[in-house]
């Protein structure tokens, strides 16, 4: 009689683990789905209010109000980009401020033209943010009551910093570039040629430019920059230098970024916000009866 | 009494690894954690079923509030619990009724309490990486053994000089 028992509890508990696994192994692959959820936003913001403590008591002992000043000019001077850009626009027409950025390109090597045209600037505080694992992330104290959604950019004068995965009410999960599952669009200076830019999961001052032709000719001290091609961010912000390259499955070149930004020390960033993407969205989602019509 | 002491282990375990996650950062792809040591110290006499649950819900909890990615932490540490009284059987050569009520019973012997934590560090590591997945795969051995090692060793010294007398 006992052994029968020992068999059927043995086996309860290995279907219990299979089943168990199973569902820990479905919330791995689909990760960034669950991230989205109400029940994860809950789970942030009891995260958020714990670590806010700490990021409190952190900026009490640095200076971390003159970090909030230079953020906060420098999301001005963005946003006074755009408004003189509108008033050119509006005054002169954009064939002038094709001209203006010629200008500029000429006197600085690099084209500007579309650099904060239809983006807004939202400043954040950073509450939490983790580097020493593969798949880091940060959470910031806006949420969607200060406009913020799902799959907006984050940058600092810096760099790129990651893309917004999940939005509560007061707090937003970004999924930091510091993660393997992040690629973002980038290209090297003075050329038109775009790659995929990812981190290499192992220092965090480091990520490689992958897919770029063979024929293209890097050196190592190009910059390296946004490229501009995605809703994410805007183009030709400066991500970080090129170092040396090699040659990927005989076709492409890889090559090694030192990243600008230093992910030790991120206290502010600003969230990008695309109007133009809010436009394409709402296209896309015109179902084909209605398109029909 | 005896469950109000391991519900203060689960608690301080927790605390130590958000401790961990915000101050050591010592290289990405290494991972120190605690939660597969508070795994082990749990009572054998308790049921596998109930080991396998908690474990289940400790990894959760440590994916949902400091990993980032969910049922990461929680697939490994399941395993490991289910695993578990394996291992120590292999150790002791008893069969699982005449395991004692904690790994005190292997106290006497640190050689094989060292075995006992690295076994449960190499499956839970194991795992982990093979869902970590996308990590760079030239490094996946090196980056198993550092993990392994390190761990072993943090959680051998713990055990030694602080949970055994705790507990």
């Amino acid at each position: 009689m006992r052994l029968p028992q020992l068999a059927y509890r043995r086996l309860f508990e290995f279907f219990l683990f299979v089943i168990l696994e199973v569902i820990a192994i479905v919330l791995v692959s689909h990760n960034e789905e669950f991230q989205g959820t109400v029940a994860m936003s809950g789970v942030r913001d009891v995260n958020a209010f714990v670590w806010k403590q700490s990021a409190a008591l952190k900026n009490y002992f640095s200076l971390k109000d003159i970090n909030k000043v230079l953020s906060e000019q420098n999301k001005l001077l963005l946003e006074q980009n755009n408004l003189y850009k509108e008033f050119i626009i509006k005054e002169q027409g954009e064939d002038k401020l094709e001209e203006l950025s010629n200008l500029i390109a000429l006197n600085t090597g690099n084209d500007s033209t579309n650099f904060t045209k239809n983006f807004d600037f939202i400043l954040a505080r950073v509450i939490k943010n983790t580097r020493g694992s593969q798949h880091n992330y940060l959470i910031i104290d806006k949420g969607s009551k200060d406009g913020i959604i799902e799959d907006l950019g984050v940058i600092t004068p810096n760099g790129v910093v990651g893309i917004i995965r999940g939005v509560g009410k007061k707090y937003s999960y970004v999924l930091s570039f510091l993660n393997v599952k992040q690629v973002i669009s980038a290209k090297v200076s003075n050329s038109a040629v775009y790659g995929t830019l990812e981190w290499d999961g192992v220092s965090i001052d480091k990520a490689r430019l992958k897919q770029i032709p063979l024929n293209v000719e890097i050196n190592p001290g190009d910059t390296i920059f946004t490229s501009g091609n995605s809703f994410f961010f805007p183009s030709d912000i400066p991500i970080g230098i090129a170092g040396d390259f090699n040659v990927s499955s005989g076709i492409s070149k890889d090559i090694e970024v030192s990243l600008f930004q230093d992910f030790r020390d991120l206290d502010y960033v600003i969230v990008v916000k695309n109007n133009e993407r809010v436009q394409i969205d709402s296209l896309s989602n015109i179902t084909p009866i209605q398109n029909n019509r | 009494m005896e469950s109000r002491k391991y519900i203060i282990a689960a608690f301080i375990a927790l605390i130590i690894q958000l401790l961990i996650g915000e101050f050591v950062n010592i290289w990405p792809p290494l991972y120190i954690t605690v939660i597969p040591l508070f795994i082990i110290i749990l009572p054998i006499s308790l049921r596998r079923s109930w080991l396998i649950i908690i474990a289940f819900m400790m990894g959760l909890i440590t994916d949902a509030a400091f990993d980032g990615v969910l049922g990461l932490n929680a697939a490994s540490l399941t395993l490991v619990a289910y695993l578990k009284n394996f291992f120590i059987r292999r150790l002791t050569k008893y069969s699982s009724e005449d395991l004692a009520e904690s790994i005190e019973s292997l106290g006497r012997i640190p050689s094989k309490i060292f075995l006992l934590i690295l076994f449960s560090y190499s499956v839970f590591f194991i795992l982990y990486i093979i869902l970590d997945g996308i990590a760079p795969q030239s490094i996946f051995f090196h980056r198993f053994l550092l993990n392994v090692v390190v761990n072993t060793l943090i959680g051998f010294a713990l055990e030694r000089l602080w949970i055994r007398k705790m507990l």
